[in-house]
C-alpha cells in the first residue's frame, strides 16, 4: 500500500472506530435511567504496524469489541442481597399484620379475658343474683367469641399465604422460562463470534435473574455456550440451558388445605428446602410465626376450658345440681398421611386413633408426627425433630406424652403409616361455651357442713374441699361423731377414725379440713348443699383459676399465657423488622457497589463525548491531510 | 471512584424516603400518645403493659368487691345496733318485772310488751338486704332463717355457711355473719345448760311473766346474748376496718401501677416532639439538597 493511502485508511479508521465509541456513547446515555443496565465501552486496539524503513508504521485503529463494564462477583452479591431484602420484607410486613392486631386492645384476648374474670367476681358478690350471672355468660360468649374471631384472622392470614404461594410460583415459572428463551438467545449469539457478547442480552437475562431472586434463592452456574443454569432448594434444576422445570402447588400430605412447592408435576415437595426470596418469606412465616401463634392461641383455650370446667364440675348450681361442662374442650386433630393403609376411622366408624388431652398444662405448642414403622408406633415432636420413646398406647394403657394421651387400635396399621397431631392448632376456633341458662353456673360449693349446736370443743369447720365430683356417694348425708380428739366414728358404723388433726376424708369426694380441737361428742354434719343461693364457694375458686398458674408446664395463668404469646409475635415482627433494616441497607450497599462500577455516569459519558467527538474531528483532519498529500503529489506532477 | 448517575439519585431519593417513614412513626406517636405502637415496637413492655393492665383491672375489681361486703356489713351492723338496742330495752324491762311491788297485771303489760320487742327482734333477724336476700340465713339467702312452729319451738332454716368475697389477691372478707352464729348459738346461764337460741330465751321468760313467774335468770341471759352479739359486732367492725384499709392500700397500689403503666406505655412528648423538629428539619434539609444536586450536569456546559 502506498504511504498517502496508508494515512487515508489511518484516518477512516478512526472514523469508524469513534463513530463506534460516539454510538455506544450515546446507548449509555439514553439507558441511564434503564434498571439493570450495564455500561458498555468500545475496547481500541491499535491495527497491526507494516514494516517500513527505518521501522514499523501503525495503521490506525480498530474496534475489537462493546463489552459491559461487569464484574461478576458484584452482580452476585447483588443477587444473593436481593433474596434476603425480598425475605425480610415479606416476612415483616406479613407478621406485622398479626402484631397490629394482637397489638390493638380492642382485637386481643386481654380485655375479653378481664371481663369474663370480673363478671365471676360479680357472681361471687351476690351468687343468687340473676344479672349478674347473665353477664358472667355474656362476658363468656364475648370470650369465646374473640377466640374465634382472633382464629379467624390466623385463618384468613393463612388464606393469604396460600394465594401468595400461588402466584409466586406462576411468577417463578414464568420467569424461568424467559431465563431459558434467553440462554437459548445468547448460545445461539455466542456460537456465531465469540467476541461479541450480546450485552443487552445479558443484561436482560441478568434482571430476569435478579426478579427471580426476588421471589426466592437460586444458585447459577455459567455453561460454556454462556447459557445459565438456574437451581432452587437444594439442587433442584429450574432451568437447563433452554429449557425450564416447573414449580408447582401441591397440597400438604397430611393436611390438604395447606399448600406445598413441589416439582416434577407435584411428585416431589421441596418446601423445606426452599429458602429466601418473598416465597421463602412466606413459607418461614408460615411455620415460625403463624402455626406457632395459632397454636399458643389454641394452648390458651384449651387449657382454659379444661381448666374451668373441672372447677366448675366441682361446685353446685341454683337447680342443686353439680356443674356441667362450661366450655367445650376442643380436641386434637388427627391427620392421616394421604396413602395410610389404615383410615383414620374404622370400619365400626369409631376412630382408629384416639388422642386426647391428658394434662393442659404440658402440652407444648409443637405439631407431632406419629408413625409406624417396622412394627413399631414412634412419636416425633416436629419443634426440633426429637423422637419421643412411646409404648402401650391401648385403650386400658394409653400412651401419654407431653400431655397428651394415644389410644390407638392395635393390629392394622401397616409399615410407613403415619399421621400428624396437631394438639392445640384449632382450638381456638373450636371452643365455645356451653350453655344459656345463668342458673345453670355453678357457683356454690357442692357440700354444706353443720356442727352440731351441741358440739362443746373447739374444734370448728375451716372448709371443705370437692375433690372428686364423679364419686357416688359425694351426696351422702355422713353425721361424724367424735369420740375422743383423736377418733371418729361415722354414721351409726361403729368402726373407729383416726382424725389425724386437720383433714377428714373418708373417701366419699370431699375433704373437710377441720382447725381447733374436738371434744368427745361433737358432731359435725356433711351433707348436699341444697338451697345455698348465696354461696359463691366456688365461683371464687373459678376466680382464682385467673392467678393461679396452671397452664404452660404450671408457669402461667390464662392472662400471662396470651402476654407470652404476644411477646412471641412481638419479638417475631421486631426481629424480622430489624432483619429487614439490615438486609436492605446490605442491598443497597450491594446495589451501590455494583452501581459504582456498572453504572452510568452523565458527567463521565459527555467528557467522553466530548473526547470522542474530538478524535473524530482530528481523525476526519487526517483524511484532509492525507487528501492535501495527495493534491500537492498530483499539482507536481502536472506541472 | 465513580458514582453513577442513577444511583446518585435514588440515594438521595432514599434519604428523603428513611426520613420520612421515621417522621410518620413520630407523628402516629404523638397523635396516639403511645410510646409502643404495636407488641413489635417494644416486645418486653408490651408484655409489661398486659401484666400492668390487668392488675390495674383486677385491683378496680377488688375494690367493687370491697364496695359490695361494706354494704351488707354495714346494713348487718345497722341490724345488730337495733337488736342490741331492744335486748337493752328487755334487760331494763326485766329488772322492772323483778321488783316485788309488782302484781300479775302489771307483769302482763310487761309481758306484752317484750312479745312485741321479740316480734321485732324476729323480724331483725329475718332483715333482708336490697336484692331481697336474707342476710342471717348463712348461704341460704332465699331461705326465711328464722320462724316459730305450732309448739312454738324457734326454728333455724339457714345454714352454717357464710360468703366472703377477694378483696386482695390473698385477702378474703366475710360479708356477714349466719343467724346461728349470731342469734342461736348462745350458751344457757344456767348450770349445765346446753345452748340456746335468744328467741326462745325471751319467749320462755314471757311465759314466766305471764304465770306472773319470772324466770330469775333472765338478766343472765340477756347478758350472755348480749355478749354474743357483742362479739359478732366486733368482727363486723373488724371487717369493715380490714377493707377500707385494704382499699386504701389499693389505691395506693392502683396510683402506683398506673404511673409504672404510665411509664412503659405512655410517651414522653417534650422528647417526641424535639424529635419531631428535628426530623422535619432533616426532611427540609435533604429534599433541599436533592433539588440543587439533581440540576447538575456536565451537559449544561456543552453547547
Amino acid at each position: 500500500m502506498g504511504f498517502s493511502g496508508g494515512i487515508l485508511n489511518t484516518g477512516v479508521s478512526g472514523l469508524l472506530a469513534f463513530q463506534k465509541s460516539i454510538a455506544t456513547i450515546s446507548h449509555n446515555i439514553t439507558n441511564v435511567n434503564t434498571e439493570g443496565y450495564t455500561r458498555q465501552r468500545v475496547e481500541l486496539s491499535p491495527l497491526p504496524a507494516q514494516s517500513l524503513n527505518p521501522g514499523f508504521i501503525g495503521s490506525g485503529v480498530r474496534a475489537d469489541s462493546i463489552r459491559r463494564v461487569y464484574n461478576e462477583f458484584l452482580y452476585n452479591q447483588v443477587r444473593t442481597s436481593t433474596s434476603a431484602n425480598s425475605y425480610s420484607q415479606t416476612y415483616y410486613s406479613i407478621s406485622a399484620n398479626l402484631d397490629n392486631l394482637l397489638g390493638d386492645s380492642e382485637t386481643g384476648l386481654a380485655s375479653v379475658l378481664q371481663g369474663f374474670y370480673n363478671a365471676i367476681q360479680d357472681v361471687s358478690n351476690d351468687p343468687s343474683s340473676m344479672a349478674a350471672r347473665e353477664v358472667m355468660l355474656s362476658e363468656a360468649s364475648t370470650l369465646v367469641d374473640r377466640f374465634q374471631y382472633m382464629n379467624q384472622f390466623i385463618a384468613d392470614s393463612r388464606k393469604e399465604v396460600n394465594s401468595r404461594i400461588e402466584q409466586e410460583v406462576t411468577e417463578i415459572n414464568l420467569l424461568a422460562s424467559s431465563i431459558a428463551q434467553l440462554n437459548e438467545k445468547i448460545s445461539h449469539t455466542m456460537a456465531q463470534g465469540i467476541n461479541n457478547p450480546p450485552n443487552d442480552l445479558l443484561d436482560q437475562r441478568d434482571q430476569l435473574i435478579l426478579k427471580l431472586s426476588e421471589r426466592v434463592s437460586i444458585t447459577t452456574v455459567l455453561q460454556d455456550d454462556q447459557s445459565l443454569n438456574v437451581f432452587v432448594g437444594k439442587g433442584h434444576e429450574l432451568v437447563q440451558g433452554a429449557s425450564s422445570g416447573d414449580l408447582t402447588v401441591a397440597s400438604n400430605h397430611y393436611d390438604g388445605s395447606q399448600f406445598e412447592i413441589a416439582m416434577e408435576g407435584g411428585s416431589t415437595i421441596i418446601t423445606p428446602f426452599i429458602t429466601g426470596g418473598s416465597l421463602g418469606g412466606l413459607l418461614d412465616f408460615r411455620h415460625d410465626v403463624l402455626d406457632e401463634t395459632e397454636n399458643a392461641l389454641g394452648r390458651i383455650a384449651m387449657g382454659l376450658a379444661q381448666t374451668f370446667n373441672a372447677q366448675h364440675r366441682k361446685g353446685l348450681d341454683l337447680n342443686g345440681e353439680l356443674g356441667d361442662d362450661f366450655f367445650t374442650v376442643p380436641l386434637p386433630d388427627v391427620l392421616p398421611h394421604v396413602g395410610n393403609e389404615v383410615p383414620l376411622v374404622n370400619n365400626e366408624g369409631s376412630a382408629y386413633i384416639q388422642v386426647t388431652i391428658e394434662d393442659a398444662g404440658s402440652i407444648t405448642t409443637s405439631d407431632y408426627r406419629l408413625s409406624f414403622e417396622e412394627n413399631n408406633w414412634t412419636l416425633s415432636r416436629l419443634s426440633d425433630g426429637t423422637k419421643v420413646p412411646m409404648s402401650g398406647g391401648t385403650d386400658g394403657a394409653p400412651f401419654v406424652a407431653e400431655g397428651l394421651a394415644l389410644v390407638i387400635e392395635p393390629g392394622i396399621a401397616q409399615d410407613g403409616d403415619s399421621f400428624l397431631i396437631r394438639p392445640t392448632r384449632k382450638a381456638s376456633a373450636k371452643i365455645d361455651a356451653l350453655f344459656q341458662d345463668p342458673a345453670k353456673i355453678a357457683a356454690a360449693g357442692p357440700l354444706r357442713v353443720t356442727e352440731s349446736e351441741n358440739n362443746s370443743g373447739s374444734a370448728s369447720v375451716t372448709s371443705i374441699e370437692n375433690v372428686d365430683p364423679e364419686n357416688s356417694a359425694l351426696f351422702d348425708d355422713i353425721v361424724i361423731n367424735f369420740t375422743d380428739p383423736i377418733t371418729f366414728t361415722v354414721n351409726d358404723e361403729t368402726t373407729p377414725h383416726t382424725f389425724n388433726g386437720k383433714y377428714i376424708d373418708i373417701g366419699n369426694g370431699w375433704r373437710l379440713e377441720i382447725t381447733g380441737t374436738p371434744k368427745v361428742g361433737d358432731q359435725f354434719t356433711v351433707s348436699k348443699n341444697d338451697g345455698a343461693v348465696g354461696d359463691n364457694r366456688n365461683s371464687l375458686l373459678l376466680a382464682g383459676l385467673f392467678n393461679s398458674k396452671e397452664l404452660l408446664g404450671g408457669n402461667a395463668g390464662y392472662e400471662s399465657a396470651y402476654g407470652q404469646m404476644v411477646a412471641f409475635v412481638g419479638n417475631s415482627t421486631h426481629q424480622a423488622d430489624i432483619n429487614r433494616h439490615t438486609r436492605e441497607s446490605l442491598l443497597n450497599q450491594a446495589v451501590d457497589a455494583k452501581s459504582e462500577v456498572s453504572g452510568v455516569n452523565l458527567d463521565e459519558e459527555a467528557a467522553n463525548l466530548i473526547c470522542y467527538e474530538r478524535a473524530y474531528q482530528a481523525a476526519a483532519q487526517i483524511i484532509e491531510t492525507s487528501e492535501n498529500l495527495f493534491q500537492t503529489l498530483l499539482n507536481v506532477v502536472r506541472r | 471512584m465513580r458514582i453513577s448517575t442513577h444511583q446518585f439519585q435514588q440515594q438521595g431519593i432514599r434519604a428523603i424516603t428513611d426520613m420520612e417513614v421515621k417522621l410518620s412513626k413520630t407523628q402516629l406517636q404523638i397523635a396516639t400518645g403511645k410510646r409502643v405502637l404495636t407488641p413489635a415496637d417494644d416486645p418486653g413492655a408490651a408484655a409489661r403493659i398486659l401484666d400492668l393492665q390487668q392488675s390495674i383491672d383486677v385491683t378496680r375489681q377488688f375494690q367493687r368487691n370491697g364496695e359490695a361486703a361494706t354494704a351488707n356489713l354495714n346494713l348487718e351492723e345497722s341490724a345488730l345496733d337495733s337488736v342490741t338496742d331492744l335486748l337493752q330495752r328487755i334487760r331494763e324491762l326485766a329488772v322492772q318485772a323483778g321488783t316485788d311491788t309488782l302484781n300479775g297485771h302489771d307483769r302482763e303489760l310487761i309481758a306484752k310488751e317484750v312479745r312485741q320487742i321479740l316480734d321485732e327482734m324476729l323480724g331483725l333477724a329475718n332483715t333482708v338486704d336490697a336484692e331481697g336476700n336474707y342476710i342471717f340465713a348463712g348461704n341460704k339467702g332465699h331461705t326465711k332463717p328464722f320462724e316459730q312452729d305450732q309448739s312454738g319451738s324457734f326454728i333455724y332454716s339457714g345454714d352454717q355457711g357464710q360468703r366472703e368475697v377477694q378483696i386482695a389477691s390473698r385477702m378474703q372478707v366475710s360479708t356477714g355473719d349466719n343467724g346461728f352464729e349470731v342469734f342461736k348459738n348462745i350458751p344457757e346461764s344456767k348450770e349445765g345448760g346446753g345452748k340456746r337460741d335468744i328467741f326462745s330465751t325471751v319467749y320462755n321468760y314471757i311465759t314466766s311473766l305471764e304465770a306472773d313467774d319470772p324466770d330469775p335468770n333472765i338478766l343472765k341471759d340477756i347478758d350472755l346474748a348480749m355478749d354474743n352479739i357483742l362479739v359478732v359486732y366486733a368482727k363486723v367492725g373488724a371487717g369493715l376496718n380490714a377493707i377500707e384499709k385494704q382499699k386504701n392500700v389499693n389505691e395506693q397500689y392502683l396510683l402506683h401501677v398506673q404511673e409504672a403503666l404510665s411509664l412503659v406505655a405512655d410517651l414522653d412528648y417534650a422528647e417526641a416532639v424535639s424529635r419531631l423538629n428535628q426530623q422535619m428539619l432533616g426532611l427540609q434539609a435533604a429534599q433541599q439538597v436533592f433539588v440543587r444536586v439533581q440540576g447538575l450536569s456536565l451537559f449544561n456546559y456543552i453547547k
